[in-house]
């Protein structure tokens, strides 16, 4: 039976609705609905009870009841007529599509943590471990995808873990996660793809690159993943020939970070019309044409002793001219008479951040062969990624004369729950962060924690002795409280009887929560008198020790009264002798405490 | 009288008067707030002190002497149990070390406090379980009023059809809006909330034309206009007859009517000894009534039937209204509401006895499916044609396989030679995607807790997957 003709007559009622009924003796689409609909009702109780209900619209004063009555009818009606069976082809579902897991976490855990995927939160940096537990479900998987439309750095340490559970199974739904509808779309889902994938979804980039409709991001995105492979170079040149503004922007930038003939011809034609606003398309290029011209710009710009010469630019725009270029050792050599090597170093690890290839890395390490006193902060965080064991042992006496520094690289270890691994934080780049995760090693490496906790400090400068010692106690306790559980019995032998050994040589708070918290076998008495000999002997060398560590000792009341009583007599009898501030700032404290008690 | 040994995380969380307290406690629990835990020698104690931001510690305990258990802190914390009550109780589960000591002396006295109220205050059961006499003059007058309120608001839903729904001007609004703020003096909070939201929609129609938004307005009229007549020859009858009562109908709450258990009971609308269990659970904002509700599907494991329960929460008191989260146990229920209603009636109870959901537990609920998909989609039609029921009704139905379609990828559920194709709704719009990363050994002989609905643009009916039930579990998609 055909029953189009009830469709109709249910249409013509809501477009009735709709307009209003007032005029319904004048709507002839829907008398000529009606009258349609007869046969129908002529076969079938319920619509012949439809029919009379639309004929009486067209007699009643006021048809509006009747027309929701119809209306009503007319819906139930199409319920009813309403079919179900899906025929569609199908794919057979295999053992295992994506392999999401089961996970018995309520909804309130859940919805929390999508949440926080889906408006990238910063703190999807430092997960908990139910919620690292919550990695596999589907429901995680989803709000991944849906925030993947989203372009924030926040989801890019995210990413990496959620690359390590499901790896390529994640390209299909991260393609499909690409909203070509919304003109404001990010490219993070191609750039995800890309990182996955590599060259294996080229046809897919092209497409997208190729396609004028796509949303700019997207564009953007794809035509950067074309330039991950030289077989790109002939459609990224006709990208660059064909388009314009960003799109061609991206293309040329894309063209030129790939080493080919056709790349060095266009970079040689844009260095010959030479622009500053030239030289982010120079910093992309990374064969030796832009090579050449970055060193001469540097050249032209310092003086032959390697000062800055009068026209020169700053040279933070310099180094940025040498990005992504792995054979720039004259540039770099360059900028090292003039510039610290702080900020020398910070430009190649954020290159490095960018570009971690063995080219790249190799380039670190001929660079502080030639010149090790600047780029050692860097050739550290290398070889911690090459050889963790013996990296300290390499550097030689440049890990001995420069602790601080490289202490700093070695607090930007932690340890990984998820990956179950040391990763290294990028201390030293421009912008610290997390991605992309360098893993380093799954056990804490032994040259590390003697480094850390070397008692040898043989700079003759004092402060700098004591600003070494105070870090190496911080990043002792660090470590302590952030290590894998089976390497903490071996840090927190060597930590804590370095600990003991500060406080003759440099008390200072850490160095007290090092032993309150982790010196296992102490007995009361190892701690009577330490607070007193840790405060009395950062008076003598003139660092502050705050009397308020005594709360984190294993002290009975009446013990830590007593002592801070002991405390207070000797402080009474320096007064004048030591600064009126550390003087005062101790003995408030110590008047509160005894005030309190 | 029951002990510590009754603590489980469920019950935790229970207890807890929203999420967020309870995951404080763990928070406090795995810092180690608590400075000393105890127990008192028979058990039924837990107490310690548990350092918080005031100056002196926080003495807790969670006492579980009586029937229900008593949770006492000195902190000046309103929730009730505070953060710390629960930590002391996720540190009991985490097997902490708890000295055994006496009970303390103000604890002891408050529970002799206790028992004596408790032997003042018991009147005898049956006296207890006695529902309030209910006022018949009352109950006529009220409904009187509701009549006259009818009339008010089926002039406004045949003035709408009249002019046009497509159509409002900003001088009929106004007019409009003004009878729906007289409805507020009927009883009639329920009508009261539709003709808002029409009002609301119709404007913001006016000014922006939307084909399926205008649709949806259209249905909501005939919804109206339906409850309402219905409503008014519903009261004719009640009045004529002087059965003035409430009864098994579910146009009294249409009207914005509120039950209360000991009506229900009256009626006869309750269970006893139910075992049932949650299926799903989901927070669906209401925005007629400016609510977010605490939506959650239970099946009953005797009869099979899927019940729902809604906590209500209106946005403007939903910061003192305990919010529910998701139940994994078995719910033994001496006395179980049911509210009037079609296939799937809300229900609620006053205490559960809650026990693990063992293994064959999943075997059972999946043995009350439907029996084939054709069944289930007669009943969910028989369900969804009434003009005053939902947009869409629960079932379980089974399933050999679901599978994706080749050409949009959408999900294909196939139970012998029958197929439905399942698509998300309104309130569980993710649940598909969620359903096609799911590992595929839950895809095949399984049952599916779904939404079906009606779709008028394609002449279908769909379902919307919520759960899928397997032997070894329920895994949630939302």
């Amino acid at each position: 039976m055909n029953i189009s003709p009830f469709y109709e007559l249910r249409s013509r009622l809501y477009a009735c609705a709709a307009a209003g009924c007032q005029t319904v003796n004048e709507d002839f689409r829907l008398k000529r609905a009606v009258e349609e609909f007869k046969p129908l009702a002529e076969l079938n109780k319920a619509f012949g009870k439809l029919y009379s209900l639309c004929q009486s619209m067209f007699t009643a004063e006021n048809a509006s009841c009747q027309l929701a009555d119809a209306i009503a009818l007319a819906d139930a009606l199409a319920v009813t007529q309403g079919t179900f069976a899906d025929n569609s082809e199908v794919i057979p579902t295999e053992v295992s599509v994506i392999g999401g897991q089961l996970s018995n976490a309520p909804y309130s855990v859940i919805s929390e943590f999508c949440d926080k995927i889906t408006k990238c939160s910063p703190n999807l940096y430092e997960l908990s471990g139910d919620e690292t537990a919550l990695l596999g479900d589907p429901r995680v998987l989803m709000a991944f995808i849906k925030a993947c439309g989203k372009n924030s750095t926040y989801l890019d340490y995210f990413s990496e873990m959620m690359f390590e559970i499901y790896g390529e199974r994640l390209v299909p739904l991260l393609k499909n996660a690409v909203d070509m509808s919304d003109p404001k779309a990010s490219g993070t889902a191609v750039e995800y793809v890309s990182a996955l994938s590599g060259n294996a979804e080229n046809a897919w980039f092209l497409s997208l690159a190729k396609d004028e409709n796509a949303p700019q991001n997207v564009r953007i995105a794809a035509i950067s993943a074309l330039g991950k492979d030289s077989e790109n170079v002939p459609y990224l040149l006709e990208l660059y020939n064909t388009e314009k503004g960003k799109i061609k922007n991206a293309a040329l930038d894309a063209l030129v970070s790939i080493d080919s003939p056709e790349a060095e011809e266009v970079i040689t034609k844009l260095i010959a019309k030479y622009k500053p606003s030239c030289d982010v398309h120079i910093a992309a290029a990374c064969g030796k044409t832009a090579t050449d011209f970055a060193v001469g710009l540097i050249k032209s710009g310092l003086t032959p002793k390697g000062y800055l010469t009068n026209e020169s630019r700053r040279t933070d725009e310099y180094a940025s001219l040498l990005a992504n270029k792995p054979n720039a050792d004259e540039g770099f050599l360059l900028l090292a008479k003039q510039q610290s090597p702080e900020v020398i170093n910070q430009f190649l690890l954020t290159s490095l951040r960018r570009n971690n290839t063995e080219e790249y890395r190799a380039l670190i390490h001929r660079l502080y062969a030639k010149v090790p006193q600047v780029f050692f902060v860097s050739e550290f965080f290398v070889l911690l990624m090459e050889d963790p064991e013996n990296a300290v042992a390499r550097m030689g006496k440049y890990a001995e004369e420069n602790r601080l520094e490289l202490l700093n690289v070695v607090n930007g270890i932690y340890y990984d729950k998820f990956f179950g691994e040391y990763c290294l934080d990028w201390r030293g780049a421009h912008i610290y962060g997390r991605y992309p995760v360098v893993r380093v090693t799954d056990s804490y490496p032994q040259q590390l924690i003697d480094l850390i906790c070397d008692r040898r400090c043989t700079m003759s400068d004092k402060k700098l002795r004591y600003r070494t010692f105070s870090q190496s106690a911080e990043a002792a306790l660090m470590l302590l409280n952030s290590c894998k559980p089976e390497d903490y019995e071996r840090i927190r032998v060597t930590a804590v009887n370095f600990a003991f050994f500060l406080c003759s040589e440099c008390p200072v708070q850490p160095v007290l929560e090092i032993i309150a918290q982790h010196y296992k076998d102490g007995k009361p008495s190892d701690y009577k008198g330490l607070i007193t000999k840790c405060v009395l002997h950062s008076l003598k060398i003139g660092i502050t020790m705050p009397v308020r560590g005594i709360d984190n000792l294993p002290l009975s009341e009446s013990e830590r009264v007593e002592e801070i009583t002991a405390l207070m007599n000797k402080m009474a009898a320096l007064k004048g002798k030591i600064d009126d501030w550390t003087y005062n700032y101790q003995m408030r404290y110590i008047n509160n405490y005894l005030n309190r008690k | 009288m029951s002990t510590v040994n009754s603590i489980t995380e469920e019950r935790i969380s229970s207890v807890a008067p929203n999420a967020a307290a309870a995951q404080n406690g763990q928070k406090i629990s795995r810092s180690g707030g608590f400075q000393s835990l105890f127990i008192s020698e028979d058990k039924t104690l837990i107490f310690g002190d548990c350092k918080g931001s005031g100056s002196k510690p926080y003495r807790t305990s969670a006492d579980f002497s009586g029937d229900a258990p008593v949770f006492r802190c000195s902190c000046p914390s309103r929730q009730f149990p505070c953060k710390h009550s629960l930590a002391i109780m996720y540190d009991w589960l985490a097997g902490k070390n708890f000295g055994v000591a006496q009970i303390p002396a103000d604890i002891l006295e408050k529970r002799q406090k206790l028992a004596k109220r408790a032997e003042k205050g018991v009147p005898d059961e049956a006296a207890e379980k006695k529902p309030p006499k209910q006022n018949k003059a009352a109950a006529a007058k009220k409904l009187k009023k509701q009549a006259e309120g009818l009339e008010l608001a089926e002039r406004f839903v045949n003035d709408l059809f009249s002019r046009g729904i497509s159509s409002v001007s900003s001088a009929a609004a106004e007019q409009y809006k003004g009878l729906a703020k007289q409805l507020g003096d009927y009883y009639l909070p329920e009508p009261q909330a539709i003709m808002n939201e029409i009002i609301t929609a119709a404007e913001r129609l006016t000014a922006s034309p939307d084909d399926r938004e205008l649709a949806r307005l259209t249905g909501l009229c005939v919804k109206l206009s339906s409850a309402v007549r219905k409503s008014r020859a519903y009261i004719a009858e009640k009045l004529e007859s002087g059965e003035v009562l409430p009864e098994d109908n579910i146009l009294y709450e249409e009207m914005g009517g509120v039950w209360k258990l000991t009506q229900l009971k009256e009626i006869g609308l309750f269970k006893e000894n139910a075992r049932i269990i949650q299926l799903s659970f989901t927070v669906l904002h209401d925005a007629v009534h400016k609510a977010d509700i605490d939506h959650a599907y239970w099946a009953d494991l005797d009869t099979g039937e899927i019940s729902k329960t809604e906590n209500i929460r209106p946005l403007k008191a939903a910061k003192y209204i305990k919010a529910e989260n998701s139940r994994f146990g078995v719910h033994r229920i001496k006395e179980l509401y049911r509210y009037p209603g079609g296939l799937n009636r809300r229900i609620r109870w006053e205490a559960a006895e809650i026990s693990e959901a063992e293994v064959g537990v999943y075997s059972e609920i999946l043995s009350k499916a439907e029996k084939s998909l054709s069944d289930a989609v007669k009943k969910a039609k028989n369900e969804l044609k009434n003009t005053l029921s939902d947009d869409s009704t629960a079932l379980l139905v089974p399933f050999d396989s679901i599978e994706f379609a080749v050409s949009d990828n959408h999900p294909v559920l196939r139970f012998g030679e029958e197929t439905i194709a399942l698509r998300p709704n309104e309130n569980y719009p993710d649940s598909c995607k969620v359903l096609s990363v799911l590992d595929g050994q839950y895809l095949r002989n399984g049952a599916l807790l779904g939404e079906f609905f009606y779709s008028s643009e394609e002449r279908r009916i769909f379902i919307c997957p919520v759960s899928v039930v397997t032997e070894d579990g329920i895994i949630r998609l939302c």
